[in-house]
């Protein structure tokens, strides 16, 4: 199946007081019709600044974007702020972070929703009214003629997040990026989004990237997985492959750190959680060698402290499951983790 | 709302009481003798105690305020020491004056000051910012009473284009009247526009950095129509705060400007009541002034409410 959008050699750049920040490095992915791709990382690790430099939302004058990004058959990268602003809503829907924020708070729903209808092209008033009306319907907003109406702060956040999505899906994209979309909600509104975000995919057979730190939401929504460290994949494959074998010393710290809610032993013969020591490398002061080096519990192979790691096929997986590192795996059983 | 509003008129009342107390505790304490300073030294016995008996200068302090008080609740703020006009007249004769020279001059900083913030607001660090750090310094710098001086140099002397002073009531003779009005209008706007330069810059970089923006942009909305919805129309919040406390002061009578143009203003009516210790005249005027703060304050306050839909005055408040 060919890819709706396909990324290619992703790198950004910002330029800061104290030098060149590397934020992003050598990523690949490509998004396809109807399926859900799943970029997880913790804050910081370069997921979201990758989505937003696709569409040139990112400030000019301090960055720098290279590589190559097609989407419906033309690169984006490079290209004119005019000529981006009709891929953006109307090609390539964003979903962001925090519904509290990200809306506008002097402006009504209906008027925030209409300007999304509205960026492109010519739409009677009867038009967007209704529109805007069956949108809100989509998402799974009651009585949604009188919330157009209503500011921001006057719904709840899950609203708001609804809201979000519709205003995402007015220009009917054919790829929706989500970014960090749930991560503000509690778990049930979290579970409806989730539902709801299935079901738009399913109706429309649009392409769904997923940036998330939440490796559990990613279990159950995703396709294929992209593990993104200090700007650079350093795991991708199909979701069970990915969670069967996790090969990268960083994606099994994730999994292991995530709590296990039907763990049926008492409390005291529980193991305690994992976490991962140290924090993510400054992008301005990269260590040589494997990013990943300074926490990683496996540094035994001398090449870690000078190459970066390619990405290469996992032994004893499928064939699109590739790890950026220079630490093999023992033969399958006792790796497994649990997921 | 009806309740936010009777609140805070209420509360401008007390404010004003307060002025009232503090505007006459001065008078007071400030040396010299009014009923002296106004009849000059060759006065007979007579005469200054004539006038002194009529001023109730001779009664207690507490029944002096009280008289003073109650009928300037009444709109009389008694009668100048020097004229022997009533106060009240006398600010009503100097209130268009007044209030041509401060929307004249507000009118001039936003013509300043929005272009200019915004620019270089959008272009942080360029050559627009560079020139509008420079001419805001500069206006804020460059003493009034100079600036006026030079306007009238060079474009009332040198080149003839306006009168140096002046002014001509706007009912009687419209283009007079703004001719006259440009000179003044633009040097008491000029301190006031480089003061809002700064801050509608810093409240467009403000509202440029909000998250909702880039959800503009993401959806494809034109980069005219980001700036104008998401990024000027949220600016105006914090602006109007600041706006509001300019006009309040233009509004009270530039001093210095109404001066040097001989324009006759409250501001000139003021300083000289000040020179002439004429208690009645500078009392009316210092309340006049509070009440001027109160009154463009209160309306600030609800603008406020109309901006921005979260704030609200309801009684949950």
């Amino acid at each position: 199946m060919s890819a709706l959008l396909s990324v290619r050699d992703l790198a950004v750049t910002f330029s800061t007081p104290r030098g060149p920040a590397h934020v992003v490095g050598g990523l690949d992915f490509d998004v396809e019709a109807g399926r859900t791709l799943a970029i997880v990382g913790e804050s910081g690790s370069g997921k979201s600044v990758s989505s937003l430099a696709l569409l040139g939302l990112l400030p000019d004058a301090v960055t720098r974007v290279s590589g190559s990004a097609v989407f419906d058959g033309a690169e984006l990268i490079g290209r004119s702020e005019e000529q981006l602003r009709h891929v953006r809503g109307a090609g390539i829907g964003m979903v962001f972070q925090d519904p509290m924020t990200s809306l506008n708070p002097v402006l009504t729903v209906e008027r925030q929703l209409a300007e999304a209808l509205r960026a492109h092209g010519r739409v009677s008033a009867e038009a967007v009214r209704a529109r805007s009306v069956e949108l809100l319907d989509d998402v799974g907003i009651p009585d949604a003629a009188a919330r157009l109406r209503a500011y921001p702060h006057q719904l709840s956040g899950g609203m708001r997040q609804r809201v979000m999505i519709a205003i995402a899906l007015a220009g009917e994209p054919r790829v929706l990026i989500a970014d960090e979309a749930t991560t503000a909600l509690d778990v049930t509104v979290q579970a409806q989004i989730l539902e709801l975000v299935a079901r738009l995919q399913d109706e429309r057979g649009t392409g769904v990237v997923w940036i998330t730190h939440d490796l559990g939401v990613v279990a159950g929504i995703a396709d294929h997985v992209v593990v993104m460290y200090a700007g650079r994949c350093v795991e991708e494959g199909p979701v069970d492959a990915l969670y069967a074998r996790p090969s990268h010393p960083y994606t099994r710290g994730l999994l292991e750190s995530l709590p296990v809610l039907d763990d049926a032993r008492p409390a005291r013969e529980r193991e305690a959680l994992t976490t991962m020591p140290g924090l993510p490398p400054d992008p301005v002061d990269l260590p040589p060698g494997c990013a990943f080096r300074p926490r990683c519990a496996y540094r035994l192979d001398p090449r870690c402290a000078t190459q970066v790691p390619p990405l290469e096929p996992v032994a004893g997986s499928v064939e699109t499951h590739r790890a950026a590192t220079f630490y093999r795996l023992p033969a399958a059983g006792d790796a497994q983790v649990r997921r | 709302m009806t309740g936010y509003v009777l609140r805070r008129l209420l509360q401008s009342a007390a404010v004003l009481l307060g002025v009232s107390v503090l505007v006459f505790a001065i008078m007071q304490l400030v040396p010299g003798d009014p009923v002296r300073a106004a009849l000059g030294t060759r006065a007979t016995p007579e005469t200054y105690a004539a006038l002194r008996e009529r001023s109730g200068l001779d009664d207690p302090v507490l029944v002096q305020y009280l008289d003073w008080i109650t009928s300037a609740l009444r709109g009389d703020l008694g009668v100048s020491f020097r004229s022997g006009e009533t106060v009240s007249s006398l600010i009503v004769e100097r209130l268009p004056a007044t209030l041509s020279l401060a929307v004249g001059a507000i009118v001039v900083a936003l013509l300043i000051a929005v272009p200019l913030g915004t620019l270089s607001a959008l272009r942080p660090r360029s050559p627009v910012d560079w020139f509008s750090t420079l001419t805001s310094q500069a206006g804020l710098s460059i003493p009034d009473f100079w600036m006026g001086i030079m306007f009238i140099l060079i474009f009332a002397g040198t080149l003839g284009w306006f009168p140096s002073a002046g002014y001509t009531p706007l009912l009687e003779d419209p283009v007079g009247w703004a001719h006259h009005l440009v000179l003044p209008a633009i040097t008491a706007g000029v301190s006031s526009g480089s003061i809002l330069t700064r801050f509608v810059r810093s409240s467009v970089l403000e509202a440029m950095g909000q998250d909702h923006v880039r959800t503009a942009r993401a959806k494809g909305m034109r980069a005219r129509d980001v700036l104008r919805w998401h990024i000027l129309r949220n600016a105006l919040v914090p602006f109007v705060t600041v706006g509001g406390v300019q006009l309040a002061y233009l509004l009270s009578g530039v001093v210095i400007v109404e001066f040097v143009f001989a324009w006759p203003g409250l501001g000139q009516l003021a300083f000289q009541a000040v020179l002439d210790r004429d208690y009645p005249v500078l009392q009316g005027a210092v309340l006049l002034f509070a009440l001027v703060f109160l009154v463009v304050n209160l309306v600030v306050d609800l603008l406020y409410a109309r901006l921005d839909p979260r704030i609200s005055y309801g009684s949950g408040r």
